[in-house]
């Protein structure tokens, strides 16, 4: 009897926990399934919640023609208005929504707005003819995309490394030297980076005929009464067969040796001390260019010229490895220059470079100077110099725009990005105190 | 003693129902609130829908990108509009459509917004016009000062054109060249590069996938009847544009080979015309 009474009590009771468990859910739920409506949330001019369901609604309703968005775009006149600039905060300002077309609210803004030379905006109806002045979008604050930016310079994973001849791991857009110190070692050491601002655009077209969008239906299947009712067929014997002495084995191989022929693929040049022409360009007139001087007082000038994307700076520092052993960086003004030193039992092998370019911008077609400084400002000569200018593929060699202010022996040779790599070799050592400037110019693709 | 059993029998495990109903709840409940989150999570994991294609309304990605991160709600972005000799576009007004624009053109568009235009003059189909809609899904960052100087490149090439009034259905996505996949090669005198894709692709994939897609062009369709012009909802509101001044001054076309020969005659000013 007392079994019978205990699983009554479990059928039709709960324990405590459980009916505070229920409870709670009950009200989750509840409160989870009211939500606000559309119209509600627009009145207290905030969007809904962004939910990805919601936030796609949203955009899907703002993307197509609502009348209720239209209204949104009333803020003021367009023929009254005398704001120097149609940017961000006016834009903001008709943007604010609203739900509640009163009779008195301003039609919306429609159609293109016109500027006069001061940016003013005209009254509709203005003739676009006397229509002059530029416009001032609103501040733009960095870091700008780095793919609207052509990079030269620096040394980009997998680094620059030696070779017999040469140096190996000389990426697109790397631009490296090699020299030798007095104690015989070689070592290899990045110039920095140089960005331009010059996009270039393409475009992927699709075209569709009108029956893109048919919809071929089959049937289900197809049933065939008929079948075959008998098979009587006799086939005689179509194939013989012989025993012949195999006389020799005969495979394919594939090619054990082959020859190439080397052609003359690279341009060999020697340009005499004499070889740089042409005064001091305006985007070179710096001392650490023109005299191999640091001047403190150039410095912000400097660096803008040679990092015309300085947000870019950090992700450009230079690296080196000498022999496994690190090169010491000089001084914290690497942004302008990559200075090197290597200490050994000879003296000091201080290697300067710097690159500068003749403008940040640029567009398709234009041409770009790019000057090359290298000074050694060590206290033992450097011998075998060797500069390495990997172009990228935007940036198009100009033939014969290669100058030297020393005795190098300048060669180009197609790189695996469609440009070409440019090589100085200094045919005489670099002694202490002394530096030299190499110029070329760039077409932009 | 045994229990004394009346009518129906009790379920054999009648006890353990309330904690068996409060599970099922429990689980309901968690798969209520997890179901919206499992489509999105799986579809960015497996990467086999795309968040976009082309096939989205006209408006949705740029009106997404503009509800972005970023300074790009609201910021009128210089577009170049170019294109043959002789061709010109009207863009969408309060009540149709402006004057029209010889080329090139460049205009400040809204990103996100979606631009009917009005396109005449096409070459060998005169008396023809065509309606392409121009939709900006992202901007530039240039230089301050060099917005003008580098807008994005927007061509109608002849053969869109010619395509269009065909019948066909043009989709072309401009982008921004990724420098590090960019083709060695120049632009030239043939304009902007280009790719065809098959119609089974998605060309906002694809030239997602060789740079960062900024327009999209709708050429071709359905040809509006007269009274439809004006309608709203074709003209996608009319959202509102920045006309810039011509850069280069426009001259006039090649006089015609018909046309007699005439002598020019002076101007007030003394000027030719």
């Amino acid at each position: 009897m007392n079994g019978s009474v205990n699983r009554t009590d479990g059928e039709t009771g709960m324990s405590p926990w459980l009916r505070l468990l229920l409870i709670a859910i009950c009200t989750l739920i509840f409160c989870s399934c009211r939500t606000v409506s559309q119209d509600t949330a627009q009145v207290a001019g905030r969007p809904p919640l962004p939910s990805p369901d919601a936030k796609t609604a949203q955009l899907a309703a703002n993307s197509v023609f609502n009348p209720v968005q239209q209204v949104a775009y009333s803020g003021g006149d367009v023929g009254s208005a005398n704001s120097s600039t149609v940017g961000a905060a006016e834009a903001s300002d008709r943007g604010s929504p609203l739900t509640v077309a009163a009779p008195s609210v301003p039609p919306p803004i429609q159609g293109p707005i016109y500027v006069d030379a001061q940016g003013n905006v005209l009254p509709r109806g203005t003739p676009p003819g006397v229509v002059t002045g530029a416009w001032t979008p609103p501040g733009i604050a960095g870091p700008w995309p780095q793919d609207e930016f052509l990079a030269d310079g620096g040394d980009l994973p997998p680094f620059a490394g030696l070779a017999e001849n040469g140096v190996t791991g000389i990426n697109p857009e790397d631009t490296v030297a090699r020299f030798q110190t007095a104690d015989g070692k070689s070592r290899v050491q990045p110039f920095n980076r140089v960005f331009i601002y010059s996009p270039r655009f393409a475009s992927v077209r699709q075209v569709a005929g009108l029956r893109a969008n048919e919809q071929a239906e089959k049937v289900m299947g197809v049933s065939t009464p008929t079948h075959m009712a008998r098979i009587e067929e006799v086939q005689s014997v179509g194939m013989g067969t012989q025993n012949y002495q195999a006389r020799a084995g005969v495979q394919r191989r594939g090619l054990a040796i082959f020859q190439s022929g080397q052609r003359d693929g690279a341009v060999s040049q020697a340009l005499g001390p004499r070889g740089f022409s042409d005064a001091f360009k305006p985007y070179e007139n710096f001392s650490l260019i023109v005299k191999g001087q640091m001047v403190a007082d150039e410095m912000p000038t400097l660096a803008q010229s040679v990092q015309a994307a300085v947000a870019w700076t950090a992700d450009s520092q230079v690296q080196v490895v000498v022999d496994g052993r690190a090169a010491s960086e000089e001084v914290g003004v690497s942004r302008v220059h990559s200075l090197y030193r290597v200490q050994s039992r000879y003296g000091e092998s201080k290697l300067r470079l710097v690159k500068v370019a003749s403008t940040a911008t640029a567009l398709p077609g234009e041409t770009v100077d790019f000057t090359l400084r290298f000074d050694n400002v060590g206290t033992v000569p450097i011998t075998d110099l060797l500069i390495i200018d990997n172009l990228s593929t935007r940036l198009e060699y100009v033939d014969g725009s290669s100058q030297a202010s020393k005795a190098v022996e300048f060669s180009v040779q197609p790189n695996e990005a469609g440009s070409l790599t440019l090589q100085w070799r200094l045919t005489e050592p670099l002694p202490p105190g002394e530096g030299g400037i190499i110029r070329f110019q760039c077409r932009v693709r | 003693m045994q229990a004394v059993h009346t009518g129906t029998r009790p379920p054999r495990f009648s006890h353990r129902s309330p904690t068996i109903v409060a599970l099922l709840v429990v689980w309901w409940v968690c798969c209520l609130v997890i179901a919206p989150f499992w489509g999105v999570a799986s579809a960015q994991t497996t990467g086999s829908q795309p968040v976009f294609s082309i096939q989205a309304p006209p408006g949705l990605v740029g009106a997404t990108r503009a509800a972005g991160p970023g300074p790009v709600a609201n910021y009128f972005q210089p577009v170049e509009i170019r294109g043959p000799h002789g061709l010109q576009i009207a863009f969408a007004d309060r009540n149709g459509f402006t004057e029209f624009h010889n080329l090139p053109v460049t205009v400040g568009l809204l990103v996100g917004r979606v631009y009917r235009l009005k396109v005449a003059g096409i070459p060998q189909a005169e008396g023809v016009e065509l309606f392409p809609s121009l939709e900006v899904i992202d901007r530039l960052y240039p230089p301050p000062g060099q917005e003008r100087h580098f807008p994005i490149i927007v061509e109608l090439h002849p053969d869109d054109l010619r395509l269009a009034t065909a019948g066909k259905y043009v989709t072309r996505v401009i982008y921004l060249e990724d420098p590090q996949q960019a083709l060695p090669v120049a632009e030239g005198n043939s304009g902007q590069l280009w790719f065809e894709v098959r119609p089974d692709q998605d060309p906002l994939a694809v030239a997602d996938a060789l740079g960062r897609p900024l327009v999209i062009v709708r050429l071709g369709g359905r040809i509006p009847l007269p009274e439809e012009e004006s309608d709203p909802a074709f003209l996608f509101g009319s959202p509102p544009l920045v006309v810039f001044p011509p850069k280069v001054k426009v001259l006039p076309g090649p006089p015609s080979r018909n046309s007699p020969a005439t002598l020019p005659q002076p101007t007030p000013e003394g000027r030719r015309p």
